[in-house]
C-alpha cells in the first residue's frame, strides 16, 4: 500500500487518448503519489490474446507483473478498464493455479524474471477511493463542481465478472456517483450506467457499435447531464472521438461532453482544462472550458 | 373449429428418461417418432432426480448380484423375470449414455468412480451427470434423429380402435389452447411420477400421475399401486420448496442422528439395530409417527444432527452435491448446511413404486399399449434401492422403444376414421367445456383436498378405516367437482387453472385405485405399513395387488409374485 | 412466526386484450423463508386464477421460472422475497403473457442444428473426456435454458434494429458443449460461426447473471479461439488478433494505426481519413510504431513457441 504505485499505461494512454496520461500524471503528483511508470510494460493483449491465445496472454501479462513486483512494488495502477479485467484475470490464474504459475515463470526465466503472485492490480478509481479516501479528497477541493451534472458511465470491464473485478456492485455501482458527489458535483443517474459501449465490436459492425454507443450518451442527455465521465479510455474513444460517426449513423445531433475520471478530478483540484488536455476532446466540453478557465 | 390430427408410428406420452431413450431407440430404427411432455423440457421427476445410477459394472459385481439387492430390498415381492432383464440390460443401456454425450466420473486411469447406493451390497453407482442433464442430452439425440416433442401438452385421453387397440391420444396444448389429437401404430405410457398426489411430496409440478389414469381408462391392469416410497428427509419449508429431498442419513455421513422434540434419538425405538441408517420406509415412518404424535419441530418435522459427522464423509461432499449443498444454504442457512447446527427435515411422497403390469418387452394387458419407467411395475416389489429408477427408465424405455417400433410398422391408423372421431369430439367438448356454464369453484381447492387425503389416510401410516374415509370422500368430491369446478379465466394459453381442472379428475382416478390397493394388501411389507395388519405375512402375500377398472367398477385381486429365477428362500438366506 | 403483509407490483400483460403492460399491485401474507415463486402461487390460488407465470422442478434445473425482481432478472423459485417488490418478465425477449416469455419451440432452443443439414449421422461419434476435463465440459452443457443470459445481452438486442444477427450467448455456450465431445468438431465449430459471434460486445453481463454460474462469454471466448486455430473465424476478428500477435511481438504495445490498416487494408483504410483528420487536429491520432521498442527482443524470447496457429 503506501502511496507507491506501479503505472501501467495501457496502449490508449500512450497513444489516442493522450489527455489522459497527462491528467493522470497531474492528479498523482498533486495528490503525493509516486508513480513508477513501466515504461518497458506491454500490451496486455486485450480481449484478443487471452481469448484467442491464452497461453501468450499469461505469459506476457505474468511479466509485466513480474516487472512491478521486482521493483518493490505491491499495486499494479491501471487506468483502463480492459487493462484492469485481463491483468487480474491473468493475476487471479497465476495466484490460484501454481501449475499455471510454474509455467508462467519457465518462459520468464529465460529473461531473468520471476513472478511471485504478490502483486495486486487496480484502476486509478479504486486506488482514489480506497486508498486515499474520499473525505481525504474532499479536504484537496479547490472548485467544487457545484452546478455540475455528472452521468456516471461505467461500462463493463471495470464491474464484471464480479469475480474477477469486485471493487462495484454490477448491478448497482457507487463508486462513480459517490467520486462526482464527493468533488461536489451530482451524479445524473442513468438506466445504461453500466451498459456496454460497444466498443470491441467496432472494428467487426462500426455501424452498430456507433448506434449502441450513441444510445447510451442520448439515455445520459436526457437525464439532465452536462458531461459525462468515464473510467476506460476505449469507452472515451467509443463515446469523444466516435461521437461524429454516432451522430451520423442516429441522424441526430448528440453534444454530450466525456471527460475521463482524472480530468474530473483534476478539474476540482484546481487544474485547467487547458492543462488537462479537454481541448483534445474530438466533442469540446465548451461550458466546463468556459466555466473553469479562470 | 379447426382440429388438428397428427400422425406417427410412435407415440410417447411423457418425455422423462424413459420417454426420451425410447424415443431414441425408435427413431434410430427410422420411424416416425412424437413424444408428448407434459412440461417443460427438462422437466418431471427425472429433471429433479440425482445423480447415481446403478448398473453392475464394477469388477468384484454381477447381474446377479444386482439381482439380490434389488429382490431383498423389494421385500421379495418384485417380479423376478422383470428384475432379471433390468439387472441383465443395465450395465449396456446405462453406459451407452456416454456415447450419447453424457460424462461420467471416471478416476485417473479412467475406470468409472462408483459408490455404493444405499440399500445395496456393492459399489455400483454411477454418477456424476445429474439427470436434468441426461435428460437435455437425449432429447438432443432424439431430435437430431428427427423425433418430433412438444412440451406443455397434456394428453387428457388414450384414444381405442374398434378392437380395442390403443391407438394414440388427445391432448391439450396448453401453451396455446388448442385441441390435438394423435394417432399412431403404437402407444408408450412414460408419464412417470404421482407424488403431486400428496401434500409433502419432492415431485415437481407436472408429476399428478396423470398416466395411471389415462390407462385405467382403457382398462388396464395395475400391479402393487399401494406401494409408494417416501423419503425420510426433506424440506419443511419455505412453503414452495417443501417436500424437496433433503435424503436420508447415510447422505450426511456415518454418525447421522435424528431427534424428536424432546431431543430424544427416536430412531432406537423403531430399529434397534440400524437406528437412522434403516432402511427408507421404517424412517419415515418412524418421523411420521413423531410428528403425528406431538413430538415434532417447530415447522412439522423432525430434528437432523450432523454434529457428529466429518463433512469428508458420505454422499454429502458439497463439490459434489453442489447444487444440494446449495440449496441447503439458500433455504436453511449456512451453518445448517455446514454441519453447525441441526436442521428439520419431514417425510415425503417420492416414488411410485406400483403402477401399469408390463412383461419383461413393456407390453401392458391393453393392445397397442406399452410403458416404460416409474409409471410401470413390478421392477421394485415393495421398496425401491436408491439409483436403480435411473437405471430402469434407460433400460425398460429402451426395451419400450424398440419394441413399440416393431408393434407399430403399419399399424397407424389413418385419421379420417370415424370410429376415432367420435372418442376425439366427445373430448374435445368435454375439454373446453370447462370454460362455459355456471361451474365457479377453483380445481385448485380440490387439488389441496385430495392431497391432504392421500398424505391422512395413504400415506405413510396407513389403516383399514382411514382408507374406506379416502374411498369415501374420494367417491363423494367426484359428484362436486364434476358439478362445480369450472375454469374462470379465459385465456387459452398457459392457463393452469384449465390445467388443474383437466387434473382433478385423473387425480381421483389414481387415489382410488392406490388406497383401493392399500386396503386389499392386509399386511405390512416395505413401504405400504398398516397399523391394523402391523406384520410382514409371507403365508399370504407373497403376491402383487392386481387392480383394474372394468366399466367404470375397480376389480380388486392379488397374484402370486414371479419368482421364477431365484427360490425366495435362497434370498432370504442371504 | 410473525407474518406480514408483502406489498408486491407485478407487470400485467395479455398481448390479446391489453393495448400495453400496467402494473398491479397485489399485498401478501409474508411466511418465514418466502421465495418469489410462494408469492406469485399464493395469488394464483386467492386472487387471480389467469396470473401467468411458469414453475416446474423448484430446484433450479428446469429454467422456467426466471424473470425480473425489482429489474434483476432471477430464478423464483429460490430468489428470496424483499419489501416492495417490482415483479416483471425478462427483458428484450417477447411476452407470451404477464411473466411468461416465448422459450422457443423444444427443437430450436435446445438442438437448433437438428434443423440444418449438418450431417449428424456417423459424424456424431463422441470422444470419452480425460477426468480432468469432465468438470469443465459439465459445467457447460448444465444450462438449463432460463433465457437470463440472453435477456441481458447488449448484442442480442442490436439484432432488433438490423443487419448481422448475433446467435447470443445461450445459443453459443450450448454449441461449445457440443463442440467439447465431438470427434469432428468443424460442423458445429462453422455452425457457430455462421452465429457471428464476433458481434458479442465482451461485456461479460452474461458471466455475471447466469444463475448457475456456466461463463457463457468465456464459451465465446473459446469458441473464438477454436475457429481462431483452424483460420476459420470471420476476416476482420482474425486480422484484429493477428495484429495484436504481431504489435506486441514487434513493439510491446499496440500500434493503433497499423491495426486499422491490418483488418481494413491499404485501401480501406482511406474511408477513415475524415477521421483522422480531426484526430489530427486534436493531436490524437496514433502514429504508426516504426522500429522495435528495447523490451521486444525479451517479448518475443518469452512468447516464442507460444502462438498456437500453425
Amino acid at each position: 500500500m503506501g502511496n507507491r504505485y506501479a503505472y501501467f499505461q495501457g496502449c490508449a494512454a500512450r497513444q489516442s487518448c493522450p489527455e489522459l496520461n497527462q491528467s493522470t500524471l497531474l492528479v498523482a503528483k498533486r495528490l503525493g503519489w509516486e508513480l513508477v511508470t513501466l515504461e518497458c510494460g506491454a500490451c496486455t493483449g486485450a480481449r484478443d490474446l487471452i481469448e484467442a491465445q491464452p497461453e501468450m496472454a499469461m505469459v506476457l501479462n505474468a511479466r509485466t507483473l513480474a516487472l512491478a513486483e521486482a521493483q518493490g512494488l505491491d499495486t499494479v495502477m491501471t487506468v483502463c478498464s480492459t487493462c484492469t479485467i485481463t491483468l487480474r484475470q491473468v493475476n487471479k490464474i497465476l495466484k490460484e493455479n501454481s501449475a499455471a504459475l510454474e509455467r508462467s515463470n519457465q518462459e520468464l526465466s529465460r529473461i531473468g524474471l520471476r513472478y511471485n503472485a504478490t502483486v495486486e492490480v487496480r484502476h486509478f478509481l479504486w486506488v482514489l477511493i480506497a486508498d486515499y479516501g474520499l473525505d481525504r479528497l474532499k479536504g484537496q477541493v479547490k472548485r467544487p463542481l457545484s452546478d455540475l451534472s455528472v452521468a456516471p458511465y461505467y461500462g463493463c470491464h471495470i464491474l464484471r465478472p464480479s469475480d474477477v473485478l469486485g471493487f462495484d456492485d454490477p448491478d448497482n455501482p457507487r463508486s462513480l456517483h459517490n467520486l462526482i458527489t464527493a468533488l461536489g458535483g451530482s451524479p445524473a443517474d442513468f438506466s445504461s450506467q453500466a451498459d456496454c459501449c460497444g466498443f470491441h465490436m467496432m472494428t467487426i459492425d462500426e455501424n452498430r457499435a456507433a448506434r449502441h454507443a450513441g444510445g447510451l450518451l442520448v439515455d445520459a442527455q436526457q437525464q439532465g447531464a452536462d458531461v459525462m465521465v468515464t473510467a476506460c479510455p476505449l469507452c472515451h474513444i467509443s463515446m469523444d472521438s466516435w461521437q461524429p460517426k454516432s451522430e451520423r449513423v442516429m441522424k441526430r445531433k448528440i453534444g454530450m461532453p466525456v471527460i475521463h475520471v482524472a480530468q474530473l478530478v483534476g478539474l476540482a483540484l484546481g487544474f485547467s482544462p487547458r492543462e488537462l488536455g479537454l481541448e483534445q476532446h474530438i466533442i469540446r466540453p465548451t461550458e466546463i472550458i468556459a466555466n473553469y478557465s479562470r | 373449429m379447426d382440429l388438428e390430427v397428427l400422425e406417427s408410428d410412435v407415440l410417447i406420452i411423457g418425455a422423462g428418461g424413459a420417454g426420451l431413450r425410447a424415443a431414441l431407440e425408435a427413431s434410430k430404427l427410422g420411424l416416425r417418432v412424437t413424444v408428448l411432455s407434459k412440461g417443460p423440457v427438462p422437466g418431471g421427476a427425472t429433471s429433479v432426480s440425482g445423480g447415481v445410477i446403478q448398473a453392475a459394472v464394477g469388477p468384484d459385481d454381477s447381474p446377479e448380484q444386482h439381482f439380490r439387492d434389488t429382490v431383498v430390498g423389494g421385500r421379495f415381492v418384485n417380479n423376478q423375470r422383470l428384475v432379471q432383464t433390468f439387472v441383465n440390460n443395465a450395465p449396456q443401456k446405462v453406459l451407452d449414455l456416454e456415447r450419447y454425450g453424457c460424462a461420467f466420473d471416471r478416476k485417473e486411469d479412467g475406470s468409472l468412480d462408483l459408490r455404493m447406493p444405499s440399500g445395496a451390497t456393492r459399489k455400483r453407482g454411477i454418477e456424476g451427470e445429474v439427470n436434468s442433464n441426461v435428460q437435455k442430452i437425449l432429447a438432443q439425440r432424439a431430435l437430431e434423429r428427427g423425433a418430433r416433442i412438444h412440451e406443455f401438452m397434456m394428453v387428457t385421453r388414450l384414444l381405442q380402435d374398434d378392437k380395442g387397440r390403443v391407438c394414440g391420444a388427445t391432448a391439450v396444448d396448453f401453451a396455446k389452447g388448442l385441441f390435438v389429437a394423435f394417432v399412431a401404430g403404437a402407444v408408450i405410457l412414460a408419464t412417470g411420477a404421482a407424488g403431486r398426489l400428496y401434500s409433502v411430496t419432492a415431485c415437481p409440478r407436472s408429476s399428478t400421475g396423470d398416466g395411471v389414469s389415462l390407462a385405467r381408462q382403457v382398462n388396464a391392469r395395475f400391479v402393487n399401486l399401494e406401494m409408494m416410497q417416501f423419503i425420510p428427509l426433506a424440506y419443511t419449508y419455505p412453503e414452495f420448496i417443501k417436500g424437496f429431498t433433503l435424503g436420508e442419513a447415510p447422505n450426511y455421513g456415518h454418525h447421522t442422528r435424528f431427534l424428536n422434540s424432546k431431543g430424544e434419538r427416536y430412531m432406537l425405538k423403531y430399529d434397534t439395530k440400524r437406528a437412522e441408517y434403516a432402511t427408507r420406509d421404517v424412517a419415515a415412518r418412524a418421523g411420521y409417527v413423531e410428528v403425528q404424535e406431538g413430538r415434532g419441530s417447530p415447522h412439522g418435522g423432525i430434528w437432523v444432527d450432523t454434529s457428529g459427522n466429518d463433512r469428508k464423509d458420505g454422499l454429502y461432499q458439497p463439490h459434489k452435491l453442489a447444487d444440494r449443498y446449495q440449496m441447503i444454504v439458500d433455504f436453511y442457512g449456512s451453518a445448517k448446511a455446514n454441519f453447525e447446527e441441526p436442521f428439520e427435515a419431514t417425510p415425503s411422497a417420492l416414488f411410485l413404486i406400483g403402477g401399469v403390469e408390463i412383461d419383461t418387452e413393456c407390453r401392458t394387458n391393453v393392445p397397442g399399449l406399452f410403458a416404460a419407467g416409474e409409471v410401470a411395475a413390478n421392477l421394485h416389489g415393495a421398496n425401491r434401492l436408491g439409483a436403480n429408477a435411473l437405471a430402469e427408465i434407460q433400460v425398460f424405455g429402451s426395451i419400450a422403444g424398440s419394441n413399440a417400433a416393431e408393434d407399430s410398422r403399419g399399424k397407424c391408423p389413418t385419421s379420417t376414421n370415424a370410429a376415432l372421431g367420435s372418442q376425439i369430439r366427445d373430448e374435445r367438448s368435454a375439454v373446453f367445456g370447462l370454460f362455459q356454464g355456471t361451474r365457479k369453484r377453483r380445481a385448485c381447492e380440490f387439488k389441496h383436498d385430495i392431497q391432504r387425503i392421500m398424505w391422512d389416510c395413504v400415506g405413510v401410516v396407513r389403516e383399514g378405516k382411514r382408507l374406506q374415509t379416502a374411498l369415501a370422500e374420494f367417491q363423494r368430491l367426484r359428484e362436486i367437482v364434476r358439478d362445480e369446478v369450472g375454469v374462470t379465466a379465459e385465456t387459452r394459453r398457459y392457463n393452469y387453472d384449465w390445467v388443474e381442472a383437466l387434473e382433478i379428475p385423473k387425480m381421483l382416478d389414481v387415489g382410488e385405485m392406490m388406497a383401493a390397493a392399500a386396503l386389499s394388501r392386509t399386511e405390512s411389507r416395505g413401504a405400504h405399513y398398516r397399523t391394523d395388519f402391523p406384520q410382514e405375512d409371507d403365508a399370504n402375500w407373497l403376491r402383487e395387488t392386481v387392480v383394474q377398472d372394468l366399466g367404470g367398477k375397480l376389480a380388486v385381486t392379488s397374484q402370486p409374485v414371479d419368482m421364477s429365477v431365484t427360490p425366495i428362500v435362497e434370498l432370504q438366506s442371504i | 412466526m410473525e407474518s406480514d403483509i408483502l406489498t408486491v407490483v407485478v407487470e400485467r400483460y395479455d398481448p390479446e386484450r391489453d393495448k400495453a403492460p400496467r402494473l398491479v399491485t397485489y399485498r401478501v401474507p409474508r411466511q418465514e423463508g418466502m421465495v418469489v415463486a410462494d408469492v406469485l402461487l399464493y395469488l394464483y390460488e386467492h386472487e387471480v386464477p389467469d396470473l401467468g407465470f411458469l414453475w416446474e422442478c423448484r430446484t433450479r434445473r428446469c429454467g422456467t421460472c426466471a424473470m425480473r425482481v425489482n429489474g434483476r432478472p432471477v430464478l423464483t423459485c429460490s430468489e428470496p422475497v424483499r419489501e416492495n417488490m417490482r415483479i416483471s418478465p425478462l427483458e428484450g425477449l417477447p411476452v407470451v403473457r404477464d411473466l411468461i416469455v416465448d422459450r422457443q419451440e423444444l427443437q430450436a432452443r435446445l438442438a437448433p442444428w437438428a434443423a440444418e443439414a449438418l450431417d449428424v449421422r456417423g459424424k456424431d461419434a463422441r470422444i470419452l473426456l480425460e477426468p480432468g476435463e469432465i468438470a469443465h465440459y459439465r459445467a457447460l452443457s448444465e444450462c438449463i435454458d432460463c433465457f437470463i443470459c440472453d435477456s441481458v445481452c447488449p448484442a442480442l438486442a442490436e439484432n432488433a434494429k438490423g443487419g448481422a444477427q448475433f446467435a447470443g450467448p445461450r445459443r453459443l455456450i450450448r454449441l461449445e458443449a457440443q463442440v467439447q465431445r465431438r470427434a469432428e468438431p468443424l460442423p458445429w465449430l462453422m455452425y457457430a460461426a455462421r452465429g457471428n459471434l464476433s458481434l458479442c460486445t465482451r461485456c461479460f453481463a452474461c458471466t455475471e447473471e447466469c444463475p448457475r454460474e456456466l461463463r457463457p462469454a468465456e464459451a465465446i471466448g473459446s469458441l473464438t479461439k477454436r475457429l481462431y486455430e483452424r483460420h476459420e473465424l470471420d476476416p476482420h476478428k482474425s486480422a484484429h488478433i493477428a495484429s495484436f500477435v504481431r504489435s506486441i511481438l514487434r513493439g510491446a504495445w499496440l500500434d493503433e494505426f497499423r491495426l486499422l490498416v491490418d483488418i481494413y487494408g491499404i485501401v480501406g483504410v482511406a474511408k477513415f481519413i475524415p477521421q483522422a483528420l480531426r484526430m489530427l487536429r486534436h493531436r490524437k491520432l496514433p502514429k504508426p510504431h516504426f522500429g522495435k521498442a528495447a523490451q521486444a527482443r525479451d517479448i518475443q524470447t518469452i512468447l516464442q513457441g507460444l502462438d498456437n496457429r500453425s
